[in-house]
């Protein structure tokens, strides 16, 4: 039996626990767990966070697999990057393409048959501008120390005449061969790749076909600045972009993606501001323009262009949008369905109309002008 | 329930408020703990992707990471991570931090360190 007081005490104590019940663990969020893991790949940071639904499993258990399947998509980019995409790694196909006076065609995997060709449609859609065939104009350049470094001394027009000599896309062949594999060819013996400008983004796509086989309900994956947004983690996806302004965790905006079951959303960006030299009071951005085979003088300070199915499109895209600016980037994002936001120098913010809602502004330097 | 008879009705004891109290201060307790960084939380350091040290964040330390590439140190300080004394060209790193919550990451991508906060699991 109890008295009334203490039946008020009771349910007073049921409210409290209840309360901080709730506050301790919110709903939605304690259905879902997570693992995450940190790797430097590709030369740049790589993030892998996975989520999944709690189940029936123990948590410790869940928690076990889902910190495997980290490891498992971290340990894939590290090998597609040493056997397809890198140039510096020996066993990689772009090395050994990239070996001065390889006679004849060289036979090649069909997914890397497939990056090349998807990164020859984007290079032609931009006018050269974004180009896979400029290694050696990024070694004359010194593109890898830049970054603050002093007493830093840009070409001689002779020799960037001699590394410009040796590159561009159109020297580049793809073709079936008989067998129904793939052949790639170069026309001048000291034609080499550098995939810099997609790599990421393919290593993206093949991060999202192993998280469809895998259980995981959600990923966001990080290489660079290129992202994978997969599935659903129970709320939307929060991407943010960073101010060209700004230290590395200064945004200027964000996107806000609705999850989907099995979806996937990529989002890759480029900016001058990420790496780059000083000579003689000039800044030399990172990003070669194949037009000009110089540091791109790009009337934008950042282009970020968002993909439902394909992350090297959005890799790829974006280095082209940066450098053929705002206007003659739209017909490219049209062909790819792609969207995309746009910060300009005059700090103004710029966006297509598949993002207007997504989007919004955070960074009070910054004027949102409107939507393409 | 029954209905009380008169006359038994009783205030509260003073261990139900006894009760009432100790489990405020509890939720308030739990509430507090939220805010901040877990009590078992590390940031583990990594160099090319090996894991050489594993520093608790309550404690004030220091680590030194030297390399072929370069220098960086690491810093905890009251509960939050930084680095600093690094000799890399850009310095990005020591303007990243300081780190305190879990899944937060100081990154030197010249040297390749990465310095990430951990609940300790």
């Amino acid at each position: 039996m109890m008295t009334k007081p203490r039946r008020f005490a009771a349910f007073f104590l049921a409210g409290v626990i209840l309360f901080a019940a709730f506050l301790l663990f919110p709903p939605g969020a304690e259905q879902m767990i997570s693992a995450g893991g940190n790797r430097i790949e590709m030369g740049t940071a790589v993030s892998a966070t996975v989520y999944a639904e709690k189940g029936r499993v123990s948590g410790e258990k869940r928690k076990e697999e889902l910190s495997g399947l980290v490891s498992r998509i971290l340990d894939l980019i590290d090998e597609l990057d040493r056997e397809m995409l890198s140039w510096r790694s020996e066993d990689s196909e772009v090395f050994r393409f990239n070996q001065p006076g390889e006679a004849g065609p060289m036979a090649i995997r069909p997914e890397f048959a497939a990056v090349i060709r998807e990164s020859l449609a984007i290079s032609e859609a931009s006018g050269g501008a974004m180009d896979i065939t400029l290694r050696p104009v990024i070694e004359r350049w010194g593109i890898e120390s830049f970054g603050g470094k002093s007493g830093y001394i840009p070409p001689s027009e002779a020799e960037l005449e001699a590394a410009a000599a040796s590159a561009g896309a159109d020297h580049l062949t793809l073709r079936e061969g008989p067998d129904g594999g793939y052949l790639l060819e170069k026309d001048i013996p000291d034609l080499s790749l550098d995939l810099g400008a997609v790599g990421k983004g393919y290593a993206l796509d093949a991060a999202a076909g192993l998280l469809a086989g895998s259980g995981a309900s959600g990923a966001v994956l990080a290489a660079g600045g290129s992202i994978l947004a997969y599935g659903d983690k129970g709320e939307p996806w929060k991407i943010g972009i960073r101010d060209p302004e700004g230290s590395p965790s200064d945004h200027a905006g964000i996107l806000s993606i609705p999850g989907k079951k099995g979806g996937t959303a990529f989002i890759s960006t480029s900016g001058g501001y990420e790496k780059y030299v000083e000579f003689q009071g000039k800044i030399l951005e990172h990003i070669i323009d194949g037009r000009t085979m110089r540091p791109a003088e790009s009337d934008l300070y950042s282009a970020t262009v968002v993909t439902k199915d394909s992350g090297l499109a959005s890799d790829g895209l974006s280095t082209a949008c940066y450098l053929l600016g705002m206007e003659a980037s739209l017909p490219l994002l049209e062909k790819w369905q792609a969207e995309a936001v746009f910060i300009t120098r005059d700090h103004q913010v710029w966006v297509t109309e598949g993002l207007a809602d997504a989007f919004s502004l955070t960074a009070p330097g910054y004027v949102f002008a409107g939507v393409l | 329930m029954e209905k009380d008879p008169a006359g038994k009705r009783k205030a509260l004891t003073r261990m139900d408020l006894l009760l009432v109290l100790v489990l405020l201060a509890a939720c308030g307790c739990l509430l507090l703990l939220r805010g901040r960084h877990r009590p078992g939380s590390v940031v583990r350091v990594y160099s090319d992707n090996n894991l050489l040290a594993e520093l608790p964040l309550d404690r004030d330390d220091r680590f030194t990471v030297t390399t072929e590439l370069g220098t960086n140190t690491v810093v905890v300080e009251n509960g939050q991570a930084f680095v600093t004394d690094a000799d890399c060209p850009d310095k990005i790193c020591e303007q990243m931090g300081p780190v305190s919550r879990p899944g937060e990451t100081i990154i030197c991508l010249p040297h390749k360190l990465i310095a990430e906060v951990s609940n300790g699991e």
